[in-house]
């Protein structure tokens, strides 16, 4: 996922800031009212397992290269605004200290990946865990996966069709949806999977101390 | 448009000087850098190349000619060097260079390495949450 910069146009991420502020304040007050001496170790912990997974790039057969982000996790034990406030926290420091990602693209990435995929992972984790509780875990870290990388490839693909000079050359990314979509997300289906056992494996460690 | 018109005279002059004739020049350093040119000196220019190992049949490179018909690439080990270069209308070249082999393919230098950078990122993040949870210790 990781979108770099000069990938996106000013059109896309100026907008971006401006969402991604609103819900950075949000996010930051949810954090004040549920902080205690009991929560930040274990957060911090767990944003610490979110960036080494972010950081490890897994090759992929054909030429491609994924890597997990334990944001399935994140949002089953803290809950998707806390997920985003510490998403986002990785994500800036990947951009700074690994060159992953980047500065004008933080709001796309965190807004991807720490609220669509936690919301999304959360949704999934409700609704499931009413049948079986290890099923709604696999569904909450394939969904963290997935919806992150369907929301990426379509920021992506509309690049072309955004920013382009007068005759139609695009200006930022020069891939359409055709292209971004099958590109993105066939990798990221399979790398669900393996999110998903991550999430069963990690939760249910945790919740077993 | 450009490789019609380079191609025109030199089809011409081919036909009558000898016939598909593509002439070469490759100068070694740790680059090689293969120069292509017609029978009548004008450079075979946009074409379509290949290069490849010694004894391998999968390219090493595979990309065109530039403006002036020349071709560098970097080899990694000692050995003839196998150049193929052609055109749509059928000139071309095929033919091996002999290289001294540099030293491998080099490893870029990479400032602090993975270990190195996901250390200070884990240690930023423990230090962030670590003082944090000094000052909300403190409140309660």
């Amino acid at each position: 996922m990781h979108v770099p910069d000069g990938f996106l146009s000013p059109q896309t991420y100026v907008p971006a800031y401006a969402l991604a502020a609103g819900a950075w304040a949000y996010a930051v007050r949810q954090l004040q009212r549920r902080l205690d001496e009991t929560l930040l170790p274990r957060l911090a912990v767990l944003t610490a397992l979110g960036f080494v997974l972010m950081s490890v790039m897994l090759p992929l057969p054909g030429g491609t290269s994924v890597h997990a982000s334990g944001i399935g996790i994140l949002a089953v034990v803290f809950g998707p605004w806390i997920t985003f406030a510490v998403v986002s926290l990785v994500l800036l420091l990947q951009a700074l200290v690994f060159g992953a990602g980047g500065i004008t693209v933080l709001p796309v990435n965190a807004l991807a990946m720490g609220l669509g995929g936690a919301v999304s992972a959360c949704l999934g984790y409700g609704l499931v865990r009413r049948i079986d509780e290890r099923a709604g875990l696999f569904v909450a870290g394939w969904l963290a996966t997935v919806v992150p990388a369907a929301l990426i490839a379509v920021v992506l693909g509309i690049q072309p069709a955004i920013a382009h000079t007068a005759d139609g050359q695009p200006l930022f990314f020069p891939f359409g949806l055709s292209v971004t979509l099958p590109a993105v997300l066939v990798p990221h289906v399979l790398l669900g999977i393996a999110e998903g056992l991550l999430t069963i494996l990690v939760v249910s460690f945790l919740r077993r101390r | 448009m450009m490789k019609a018109l380079l191609a025109l005279p030199a089809a011409l002059l081919a036909g009558t000087l000898h016939a598909h004739a593509l002439s070469h020049t490759a100068q070694s350093g740790s680059a090689v850098i293969v120069e292509l040119r017609y029978g009548d000196g004008s450079p075979f220019s946009y074409e379509s190349a290949e290069v490849y190992r010694p004894g391998e049949a999968v390219p090493f490179l595979a990309g065109r000619t530039d403006a002036n018909g020349r071709l560098a690439f970097v080899p990694d080990r000692a050995g003839d060097w196998r150049v193929r270069a052609f055109s749509e209308d059928g000139h071309g070249g095929d033919f091996t260079v002999a290289a001294a082999g540099a030293a491998g393919a080099s490893t870029p230098a990479d400032g602090m390495g993975t270990v190195g950078r996901l250390a200070v990122g884990l240690s930023v993040i423990f230090g962030v949450f670590g003082i944090w949870s000094l000052f909300v210790r403190s409140k309660s």
